[in-house]
């Protein structure tokens, strides 16, 4: 979700949720409700900041940012799975 | 750390939130609704797809509620806020339900309130009190006796473990102060201390400066003694006044908040010269060395007092062992002061556990009436552990509401109890703050107190049959039936214990003034007097008191009239040593018996009977002989069946001038009848040694009699005292009378702890009665609703109402038996134990059990006589006609 947001700008929960759908390649495996805890989860972290706007389509939604300290848990996240990943493939190159 | 603040700030902001988030998932579905509707949905159809890529919506909420704040808090919440509007909508129950409950909580809260005082809160103007120590010669009731200058000087030159040791007089003593440019002595209390008293407790001045070592004749005022007397005039600072007749110069005011070290209350501190001081009695303080533990310093001390005592020459079979106790406000007595304080909360304890079990009764039955909410609940979703946890912190907001009230009934209580207590001999400091100490235990109970009493009928209350209790209406179980049945019988057996012992307790009262002290205590007024203050002790004191004694004996009111160092009655006592049989040979262990220095007409005056052998007579001269009175339980001891008149006896006695323990033999003239002198509590006859005080200088003990007690009989039987302060003052202005009193309130105050102990067994058992019927009527009236159905079945098929009644009374009745079986057997238990430390308490008195039978029964008949009439009341019908 944080990398969704850090790549294409504010996004409403709707919006968030189709971009998983796509990226995610089971269209519609959850319930789109179930992003709820998850936003809120990291908004309380200060990660992502949501704010009420309009739509394109004039309608009202919530937009969710990625705030500098959700960038540097992105970066976090990323670092730590590739040291992680790397450790598991060299452990696996050595078993083969 | 960001995110557990945010929920909890959420605990706080609940509607928010909801709000919110049903705002986002309304916005949600119509952007999805559009969605669906551009790619060609009816809005009907794209509305329903909407909501079903949205999923349960409810779902949704519970899971962010979860997220986003601490749900068990929340839920706790709601349920406290259930409870209270629950006990709001029945106040009869509430204000009955916690009342009972605040006496219990209050009363241990009052009791921990002045233990908490003594024992645990630290003394204002003291730094780091966790390092002090009080040292002291070892009782045997592991509390300490206090030492004499000499020991406590070698205490301070030998210990290593502490820093610095101090000493102090173990009482204030009433002194004569009179002010520059005055001649009149003011009564004051002042305190002899070393001059490193301040700098060993850490005390800082607020005026002028402490004592510097080594230094004499000097005096430290109390700030409150100092603003009230001298309007906190600094030109006091520097100015010398006469204390006791000796010029003392004012150095200093304490910091404000300095009250001493114990809980007396003292007006002047005054230094001890390095030559020491005449009180044999002094408590002595140190502080640890940093690192040292407590420990160390006790065995350091154990293993100095019989070093001292080797060096001395004394024997170790009476060498006073020395030891230490953590410091604390009640000195020496410090276990005593657990121990009754112990006592005491076991006792109110009961009465808490009686409440408790009223309550949760009650409690039970409301479960039962209420088993139609909870089989909703239940059939609604909600799990038996939520079930549980609602129910529980309902009971658990009542206990918190009653430990509140009961905070506040211990504030009063306290107040009671002052009434209570005899007149003191000194103004005691105890502070009695409610600090966090006594807030945390008082919530603490009560929380403690909700889960013990409260879990049960949680559990058994949650315990429902969702159909049946739906379709039934509100009808209990047999099981939660026995459990309020148990809960009755526990109340029952406390408040029999309760008041069985309550009326143990008045009768050690009733025996204690009926008991025959060994004395005519009626009309005898006593006074202490303290001669120092006239100049030089070596031509003073003697002429002094005969000129004293034969102006009181002249006073026309006056029967009879002596001295006496001890009076009886009183707290302190003088241990000048040890004695044995003198024709036996000199290798025979001591015995420390009372020891008492009286003028010629004390055993008269207070009409204790010579039983063989004379009084002392004025022919027992300094210079003369030496010759002592002994009571019979020490002719007894060392001369059974033999006439003790005529023998020697062998003294060992520690000589203060020398500093040395000295032998001699002085010769029985005379046997005294015993005394119950200090404590008529162990009803122990002590043995005595009596010395003339005409011979004091010969034994070394003359400037123990600098103060002595006047000791009158009056004629009329009306008080001396006024008579006896006019005789002093004209004598000496510079002389005061200290705690003139009757002998009768002198020993009052010996029997304090019993009479304590008799009111508040009392006061409690009263309670506990209380509800102990509160508590049959309640069973017995549950058991009829529960059985209403079955008795008008009974009454329809022909029964006779009086049958009907006699069930509902054998119930009743058999539950208070098994109650009465419980409590009386734990009464004797209980009265076996206590008869061991209280002389006179009868372990098992039978007119007190019996009578306790009568009342609990004639109670337990009272309280099921409106429900078994309620039972056959309405008759057969009614009943019947309301389950069709």
């Amino acid at each position: 979700m944080l990398r969704a947001l850090a790549t294409m700008g504010p996004l409403h929960a709707y919006a968030l949720a189709s971009r998983l759908e796509q990226v995610a390649e089971h269209p519609l495996m959850l319930n789109q409700g179930t992003l709820y805890p998850a936003l809120v989860r990291l908004e309380q972290r200060g990660w992502i900041k949501g704010t009420w706007r309009q739509t394109e389509s004039r309608r009202e939604a919530k937009y969710y940012t990625i705030t500098p300290a959700g960038c540097r848990a992105v970066e976090d996240q990323a670092v730590r799975w590739r040291r992680l990943s790397a450790l598991v493939n060299r452990l696996l190159l050595d078993e083969g | 750390m960001r995110r557990f603040f945010e929920r909890l700030l959420n605990l706080l902001r609940v509607r928010r939130p909801d709000h919110d988030l049903a705002r986002e998932i309304e916005a949600h579905l119509v952007l999805l609704q559009d969605a669906y509707e551009a790619r060609g949905q009816s809005p009907d159809a794209a509305r329903r797809a909407a909501r079903l890529a949205l999923g349960n919506a409810d779902h949704v909420k519970e899971q962010h509620r979860d997220a986003r704040s601490f749900r068990w808090i929340e839920d706790a919440w709601q349920d406290a806020g259930h409870g209270l509007r629950l006990l709001r909508r029945s106040p009869l129950f509430t204000a009955t339900a916690a009342l009972s409950l605040a006496i219990g909580i209050g009363a241990n809260t009052a009791i921990f309130t002045i233990a908490n005082g003594l024992l645990l809160r630290p003394p204002t103007g003291i730094a780091a009190p966790s390092a002090l120590v009080d040292i002291g010669a070892a009782r045997g009731d592991g509390g300490l006796n206090p030492v004499n200058h000499a020991t406590y000087l070698e205490i301070a030159r030998r210990a290593t473990s502490l820093t610095s040791v101090s000493a102090e007089e173990l009482f204030p003593h009433v002194m004569g102060l009179v002010p520059p440019g005055t001649a009149n002595a003011e009564a004051i209390l002042g305190r002899s201390v070393t001059p490193n008293f301040f700098s060993v407790l850490g005390t800082l001045p607020s005026h002028g400066r402490l004592f510097t070592d080594g230094e004499e004749a000097t005096a430290v005022l109390n700030y409150d003694y100092w603003n009230r007397r001298f309007n906190s005039d600094e030109g006091m600072i520097g100015q010398t006044v006469r204390i006791n007749g000796r010029p003392v110069t004012i150095v200093g005011v304490a910091a404000q908040d300095f009250q001493g070290a114990g809980i007396q209350k003292c007006d002047v501190w005054l230094s001890i010269g390095p030559g020491g001081t005449s009180a044999g009695n002094l408590m002595s303080r140190g502080r640890l060395r940093p690192g040292a533990p407590f420990e160390t310093a006790v065995a350091e001390l154990n293993t100095m007092g019989e070093a001292i005592n080797r060096d001395r020459g004394t024997s170790s079979a009476q060498a006073p062992r020395l030891s230490a106790l953590p410091y604390s406000r009640a000195g020496g007595n410090r276990n005593v002061v657990l121990l009754f304080a112990g006592v005491l909360m076991v006792l109110v304890s009961l009465v808490l556990a009686a409440a408790c079990a009223n309550v949760a009764g009650i409690m039970l039955t409301r479960a039962t009436a209420r088993a139609r909410e909870i089989a909703l609940r239940a059939a609604l979703g909600a799990w038996r552990g939520r079930l549980v946890r609602q129910l529980l912190t309902e009971t658990l907001v009542l206990f918190v509401c009653s430990g509140l009230l009961g905070i506040g009934l211990a504030r009063v209580l306290m107040r009671l109890a002052l009434l209570i207590l005899p007149p003191l001999p000194a103004s005691l400091v105890v502070p009695l703050a409610l600090d966090w100490r006594v807030l945390s235990f008082a919530l603490s109970l009560s929380v403690l107190a909700a889960v013990a009493f409260g879990v049960l009928p949680a559990f058994r209350g949650s315990k429902v049959d969702a159909g049946a209790s739906l379709r039934d209406g509100t009808r209990g179980s047999s099981g939660r039936s026995r459990l309020r049945s148990a809960l009755v019988v526990g109340q029952i057996a406390c408040s029999v214990w309760l008041v069985v012992l309550a009326a143990l307790f008045v009768r050690v009262l009733r025996h204690a003034g009926a008991a025959d002290p060994g004395f005519d205590p009626r009309g005898v007024d006593v006074a202490t007097v303290d001669t120092s203050v006239v100049g030089e002790p070596n031509a003073g004191p003697s002429v002094l008191w005969l000129t004293m004694l034969d102006r009181v004996r002249q006073t026309p009111s006056v029967e009879r009239a002596s001295l006496a160092r001890v009076p009886p009655g009183g707290f302190e006592g003088i241990g000048l040593g040890g004695v044995a049989p003198g024709d036996q040979p000199s290798t025979t262990a001591m015995f420390s018996p009372g020891w008492n220095i009286v003028d010629t007409g004390y055993f008269a005056t207070l009409r204790i009977p010579i039983v063989a052998g004379r009084d002392f007579a004025s022919s027992d001269a300094a210079g003369t002989p030496p010759v002592v009175v002994i009571s019979e339980a020490l002719a007894r001891r060392f001369w059974p069946g033999q006439l003790a008149v005529g023998k020697p006896l062998r003294l060992a006695v520690f000589n203060a001038r020398s500093r040395r323990t000295e032998t001699l033999i002085s010769t029985v003239v005379g046997v005294s009848g015993d005394i119950r002198s200090s404590s008529l509590i162990d009803g122990l006859a002590e043995p005595y040694v009596y010395l003339p005080l005409a011979q004091s200088d010969a034994i070394g003990a003359r400037d123990m009699t600098a103060t002595m007690s006047i000791v009158a009989r009056s004629r009329s039987g009306g008080s001396l005292s006024a008579a006896m302060a006019t005789i002093v003052q004209g004598i000496d202005p510079r002389l005061v009378l200290e705690n003139p009193q009757s002998l009768a309130d002198a020993i009052a105050l010996g029997l304090t702890p019993q009479r304590v102990l008799a009111t508040i067994c009392g006061i409690m058992g009263l309670v506990a009665l209380l509800l102990a019927s509160m508590g049959i009527y309640g069973v017995t009236a549950y058991t009829v609703a529960l059985r209403r159905r079955e008795f008008a079945i009974r009454l329809a098929l022909g029964a006779p109402r009086a049958r009907v009644v006699r069930m509902v009374f054998r119930h009743g009745t058999w539950l208070m038996a098994i109650g009465l079986g419980v409590g009386l057997t734990l009464a004797i238990g209980a009265g076996q134990v206590l008869s061991v430390f209280f002389y006179g308490l009868p372990a098992a008195h039978v007119p007190t059990l019996l009578g306790t039978a009568v009342l609990f029964l004639f109670i337990g008949v009272t309280a099921s006589v409106v429900p078994a009439a309620q039972a056959v009341r309405d008759g057969w019908r009614g009943a019947l006609q309301e389950d069709c």
